[in-house]
């Protein structure tokens, strides 16, 4: 053997022991980390939202040449056939810059449904929701809805919507000074005269919406507009009230971008103080309903990431997804890091079929998925990296040129929001529970960390 | 960055030739006679260099063109302890004892400077001829011995000047060895004679030349498993002979400071950390001295070439690397940054190491893994023995992870007998 066939044998090898086996098996627990199939259409998106690294890098994350419609769909079909042929029944994610924005979206989902009839995996799909905006549109996701309920292979809508207060963050690319929207196609609503459609009426179309199809929301907490997140926060509450869906149902994810500045961090504890003791107050004062928030109910993700251990070295799903991107048939790492050097690999197609893998980058493919972030530069020394959920891959290689380094201004974030946790917990009298109620990792990186706090008070 | 060109086309040299070298290379020439470069080492540096190596292509082809600055060189940089380069000496070799002189002119009284020179030169015709140029076993040493007798005449002050010899193998000159065992002794023979000869004919005593001639890989190289296995025959062969590589010395060096192990950048290239690669802009090393040029860039993706480094120059790969790697003074701070976190902390390296030599070994690739003490010393090794920042991001695109290609050169036997051959040594250094 080559050097090249000698790549693709350990790539082979090790896809059949992981990622083949779960797509073979997913409903078996030993493959929980092995049955996630992300297929990436691509980086279409009606939104500009500041923080996003498809508006920002989505060109070279995904080269336009393979961003078209006829290829994409036609690699589609290669795709699934590939998975109907192996047996295979994984948890889809179909990922794309806003997939209900183009017509590509409708007629991809469709052949899903269509070419796996009889899998039973869920189909999650991100949206920003602004499909609502239209109602031929929502009819058309919902035609989908239903069609995917009735074939059990159901599709489960995830809203990257980040609230009312915080809409400054996620314009239009039409309002945006320098987008060029052309009309019509794919962006069958531009909003050309600059005023955002998004009023009281849409939203409330949103959480209805949301609550006949059980969607969950996934707001991105982000530096910019950091200071209104409080004021979100209870307007995400009082539209849940009113359409009667639970407190506990909303998944808070900080961006994990350089941007953030002391002024903003400090404005982000300022919140996180606000929203523990809410949720507390929420809970009754009560410790046991609160622990049962904060660790079974997942508190609001924000809250329970540091406390809680992950079955997985890194915290994101990088290393529990394989990601297809359809432009080209390339393997790649996630959908933030599908840059062309640091490529997995491709699919080998003959005679419209897959048959094979080959392998462009081996040595990446096995560090991620082996990798535990504790042992990474910098972080092997961090006291609270037991408690940290850990930079974005994407984001590090954006700003510091290395996959592997953290970003400084990320990790004041985590370290005040840890010095945060301990002083409310502290406040609130249930820090020793806290203490006690996770492992002992844990409970030494967060006593280490108010050691310090306590020895530099000031 | 003192060259741009070379009059020589080796196998192994990790630099891609293209026409479009040749415009470097003049720019090189105007930037070196203006006292340009004197500039730029002085804002990276301060007064604080001690060591500094002329890099690029060939360095005896604008050596001169330095020998003007080294007045103010001297002057800036006063803590200056080695000044060097690595050449062929195919050409110009008169060159070598002329920067000797002029740095012995304008050498302060009692200031100590080494002035060292790396001779590339690989063994016998059988392997120098075949990895460089025909007849160069013959005019190497031939333009070796004529400088030596050259040098002999000059009184060298408080200047000493260390000459070694920078062995290269390559797959095929490991092969050609095999072939024919006895060539191992020819090639012992080479060297030792050289040794002779130097000793019989040096007669100043400020001149030294290395005795050891470690023989290093061609790296980089796309590796196979068979490899590995003929790497290992090749290795067993030096030390039934009681000989080394270069990989023995390492390696020895591990266990010598074993207590010092936790500072890892005491063990690995210092690329990006104490040493840096100065030409327009700051680099990791020298390996991307001309990665810059658009124009070079443009021309060696056009060849076809048949050369590993041609195959990793991909637009995506040498777009990162220029965007990242290759830096202007004011983003020193973010590139040490990453540098630092390179070369001081290492657990994701050697964790890495694990999982690919269990994925390696899984397929049959590398020896299954014995234990866990030997799996533990294969990752101190691979990760600074082997260690080259800039090999790792052109394969991987990061420069923590070690390629493929190394663990199956040497985790086929080749570690082992690296292993093995430390109690030889020692009872040699004896």
């Amino acid at each position: 053997m080559n050097f090249k066939d000698e790549n693709n044998a350990v790539i082979e090898a090790f896809l059949e022991r992981t990622f083949y086996k779960g797509f073979r098996d997913p409903y078996n627990e030993k493959n929980v980390n092995f049955r996630s199939m992300e297929i990436i259409l691509n980086y279409k998106c009606n939104l500009g939202c500041r923080y996003c690294y498809v508006n920002k890098f989505g060109d070279a994350l995904y080269p336009p040449k393979y961003q078209d419609d006829e290829r994409i769909l036609r690699n589609l079909e290669i795709l699934l056939e590939w998975i109907k042929e192996n047996g295979f029944d994984p948890k889809l994610e179909v990922f794309s810059g806003e997939i209900f924005a183009q017509d590509l979206g409708f007629k991809a989902l469709h052949m899903i449904l269509d070419k796996l009839k009889g899998n039973r995996g869920n189909i999650v799909i991100p949206t920003n929701f602004t499909f609502l905006l239209s109602d031929a549109l929502t009819e058309r996701v919902e035609e989908l809805m239903v069609k995917s309920r009735e074939q059990g292979m159901r599709i489960v809508l995830s809203a990257s919507f980040d609230g009312k207060y915080c809409e400054a963050n996620r314009p239009f690319k039409g309002t945006i000074e320098g987008h060029k929207v052309s009309p019509g196609g794919i962006w069958s609503w531009t909003y050309n005269d600059k005023k955002d459609p998004r009023n009281d009426e849409y939203y409330d179309r949103c959480f209805a919406f949301a609550k006949k199809w059980s969607c969950g929301f996934h707001p991105m907490v982000y530096s910019g507009s950091i200071e209104h997140w409080q004021r979100n926060f209870l307007w995400f509450q009082e539209k849940y009230m009113q359409h009667e869906l639970g407190w506990k149902n909303l998944y808070l994810l900080e961006v994990r971008n350089v941007e953030w500045s002391t002024e903003q961090i400090k404005e982000y504890c300022r919140f996180l103080r606000f929203l523990i003791k809410w949720a507390y107050e929420k809970c009754g004062n009560d410790w046991e309903t609160f622990k049962e928030f904060l660790f079974k109910k997942k508190g609001f993700n924000i809250l329970h990431s540091a406390l809680s251990t992950t079955g997985r070295g890194m915290g994101c799903s990088i290393q529990s997804t394989f990601t297809v991107r359809t432009g080209d048939l390339a393997i790649v790492p996630c959908h933030r890091t599908s840059y062309p050097h640091l490529l997995y690999g491709h699919f080998n197609v003959e005679d419209g079929r897959i048959v094979g893998v080959e392998a462009h980058n081996t040595e990446l493919w096995i560090a991620i998925t082996s990798l535990t972030t504790k042992r990474l530069p910098y972080c092997v020394t961090c006291i609270i990296s037991p408690l940290c959920s850990s930079g974005c891959l994407g984001s590090q290689l954006e700003v510091t040129g290395d996959l592997f380094t953290p970003i400084p201004t990320v990790c004041k974030m985590y370290h005040a929001k840890m010095k945060t946790f301990i002083d409310v917990f502290r406040d609130l009298g249930i820090y020793d529970r806290i203490l006690n109620s996770i492992d002992t990792t844990k409970q030494k990186a967060l006593t280490g960390l108010e050691e310090i706090m306590l020895e530099v008070k000031v | 960055m003192t060259s741009g060109t070379c009059p020589l086309k080796c196998k192994y040299c990790y630099i891609p030739k293209s026409k479009a070298m040749g415009e470097i290379h003049e720019r090189i020439e105007k930037d070196l006679e203006s006292g340009a470069f004197l500039n730029r080492l002085q804002t990276v540096y301060g007064e604080d260099l001690e060591h500094l190596g002329f890099w690029g292509t060939e360095p005896l082809l604008t050596l001169p063109l330095i020998e003007k600055h080294i007045p103010e060189l001297l002057r800036r940089f006063k803590k200056l302890e080695t000044v060097g380069f690595s050449t062929s000496l195919m050409v110009f070799p008169d060159r070598i004892v002329d920067f000797a002189k002029a740095l012995v002119e304008h050498l302060p009284p009692n200031r100590e400077l080494i002035y060292k020179v790396q001779i590339s030169l690989d063994g016998p015709a059988f392997i120098t001829d075949t990895s460089r140029v025909k007849g160069a076993a013959k005019t190497i040493p031939k333009n070796f011995f004529a400088l030596i007798e050259k040098l002999n005449g000059v009184d060298l002050g408080s200047l000493r000047v260390k000459f070694t010899w920078k062995v290269t193998h390559t797959p095929d000159a490991i092969h050609s060895l095999l072939e024919a065992p006895e060539r191992f002794d020819e090639y012992f023979k080479y060297f030792d004679d050289l040794r002779a000869k130097f000793i019989k004919e040096s007669k100043n005593g400020k001149v030294a030349l290395k005795s050891s001639y470690y023989p290093t890989l061609m790296m980089p190289g796309k590796y196979t498993s068979d490899d590995g296995k003929q790497l290992a025959q090749y290795l067993r062969e030096f030390h039934k002979r009681k000989r080394f590589t270069a990989y023995t010395g390492r390696l020895n060096r591990m266990f010598k400071y074993n207590t010092e192990l936790s500072k890892r950048h005491t063990f690995s290239c210092s690329g990006g950390d104490s040493n840096l690669g100065i030409g327009e802009y700051v680099h990791i090393c020298h390996r991307t001295f001309y990665y810059n040029n658009d124009n070079y860039i443009e021309s060696i993706l056009a060849t076809d070439i048949e050369n590993w480094d041609v195959s990793l120059f991909q637009r995506g790969t040498v777009d990162h690397i220029r965007r990242s790697y290759i830096v202007d003074v004011n983003e020193l701070r973010r590139f040490r940054y990453v540098m630092r976190g390179y070369h001081d902390f290492w657990q994701f390296q050697l964790s890495y190491v694990r999982a690919m030599m269990t994925e390696l070994a899984l397929v049959g690739q590398v020896d299954p893994i014995e234990s866990e003490e030997i799996m533990e010393l294969f990752a101190l090794f691979i990760n600074s023995c082997l260690s080259c920042p800039m090999e790792k991001l052109l394969n991987t695109g990061s420069i923590h992870l070690q390629v493929v290609s190394l663990f199956r050169m040497f985790g086929n036997g080749a570690f082992k007998e690296i292993l093995k051959s430390l109690p030889i040594l020692w009872e040699a250094n004896k």
